[in-house]
């Protein structure tokens, strides 16, 4: 698989300008908000509010919904069948198969809700590099370990990308075919492990070099993020965006 | 085998995050700092492994490995699938911000009981018991994931019933599947260098 990061992350937008600390924490509080919608008069507004931000961010529309393709399916299915096995009240029979009023309800309410929060979360990965969005998340006082984690795993997917595209390339030059399951599984496997192997026998000696070097344990903070007023207005706008839906849905019983 | 944002209720998503980060902070105190490096490095490797894709026959499904984390990474399993979903989640889109919680417990909650089941090895050294364990534990460890995403979808909404129902007989090739590779790598790994598996 191909990774691609990064690519319209350096676009002159109001929502590329965002602070990521503020922007991850405002975005994350919306599809937070939108998680506890369950009325359908609400599904028009939050679908507003993705375009919106999409609108917002200059990001290609065509780009985010041939990533959401890949979801859709998934989503539809699961709505086609609460809708169909949920019980309740028949809104439309065909022969064995019903619709159910309170399933067709739910059904919507999950997709449209699901829509909304991926793409929602599709403009905050894409309107800031990946390593600041992973120094904002550290910038958020997430435990140093995890941090440490997350810039090593980082750093060493692309090394095992590479030797896994390698391992393949000598598959196919001995004439590996998959039509055989077993061998398939046998084969996988094999990969798998001299992966593991050699990343741990490499990690014995990373982490020798890097003792060495003063390492102890902390990656070091090393972000320059400063706030300024037009990033405490996004964020306050989007909680009372939040307030607002939820208000709204209490309000209606 | 992941839960998107937006799925679930509200509440169950808070849920996932408060025993996630429980979870998190007892099993990274288990964890000395000078480890993170090859935790790290074997995090990416089952990164890298996760995107490998199996053909049987017309669809091909891609390895979960979560059975096989438990067993070389022990408690650290734990950080380390949180890590890996949270990569997931942000460079490809995969899974989502609000469900990591929810998406941590279903993964990682499993590699620990493989973990704890694959230390009975103990009992019995013999290869072939060592292997039969293995087998197991790469199986169970999918069974138990997608018994908690049943708990989830069913928590969230009663009537996801039976999409979860659905969910949980969809998965019963690849529970087979993560068996099968999870006893041929522990093979491979013994063969070759039995000290990783000690």
């Amino acid at each position: 698989m191909h990774i691609e990061p990064d690519k319209y992350a350096h676009i002159n937008s109001p929502v590329h300008h965002w602070d990521t600390r503020f922007k991850i924490v405002s975005l994350v509080g919306l599809i937070v908000g939108f998680s506890f919608i369950h009325k359908m008069a609400l599904l028009p507004f939050i679908l507003i509010i993705s375009f919106l931000l999409i609108y917002l961010s200059r990001l290609p529309v065509r780009y985010l919904m041939k990533r959401l393709e890949y979801i859709i399916p998934f989503l539809l299915f699961a709505a086609i069948l609460l809708s169909v096995t949920s019980g309740g009240e028949t809104l439309y029979s065909f022969k064995m198969l019903k619709v159910y009023k309170e399933g067709l309800a739910l059904g919507s309410v999950i997709f449209i809700r699901s829509i909304a929060s991926i793409l929602i979360f599709f403009v905050l990965l894409e309107t800031a590099p990946f390593l600041q969005t992973m120094k904002a998340l550290q910038a958020l006082k997430i435990p140093s370990k995890l941090t440490g984690l997350v810039f090593f795993t980082y750093r060493y997917i692309y090394v095992y990308l590479e030797e896994l595209r390698k391992m393949r390339i000598a598959l196919r030059l001995r004439g590996y075919n998959d039509n055989s399951v077993l061998h398939t599984l046998k084969t996988n496997s094999a990969i798998i492990g001299s992966l593991l192997l050699r990343s741990l026998e490499q990690a014995e000696r990373i982490c020798t070099a890097m003792v060495l070097r003063g390492y102890s344990g902390n990656v070091q903070e090393n972000s320059s993020f400063s706030a300024r007023t037009s990033d405490y207005v996004k964020s306050l706008i989007t909680f009372v965006i939040v307030l607002v839906i939820i208000l709204i849905q209490k309000t209606m019983l | 085998m992941h839960i998107s944002d937006g799925v679930l209720n509200g509440n169950i998503y808070i849920t996932g995050y408060a025993i996630t980060s429980l979870i998190t902070a007892y099993t990274l105190k288990k964890v000395s700092e000078e480890d993170i490096p090859k935790i790290s490095v074997v995090t990416s490797v089952f990164f890298v492994a996760s995107l490998i894709h199996i053909k049987i026959g017309p669809t091909s499904v891609h390895l979960v490995l979560n059975g096989l984390v438990g067993i070389l990474l022990g408690m650290a399993a734990f950080p380390s699938i949180l890590i890996g979903l949270l990569l997931q989640a942000f460079i490809f889109g995969h899974g989502g911000i609000t469900s990591l919680g929810v998406n941590a417990v279903i993964m990682g909650v499993p590699a620990l009981i493989a973990h704890a089941l694959f230390g009975l090895r103990k009992l019995n050294p013999k290869k072939s018991f060592v292997l039969f364990l293995a087998f197991i534990c790469g199986g169970i460890s999918i069974f138990f994931s997608t018994v908690l995403l049943s708990v989830f979808l069913i928590l969230s909404e009663k009537e996801f019933e039976t999409v979860a129902k659905i969910a949980v007989v969809s998965n019963i090739p690849i529970m087979i599947i993560e068996a099968i590779i999870c006893l041929f790598v522990v093979k491979f790994l013994l063969r070759v260098k039995p000290q990783l598996l000690e």
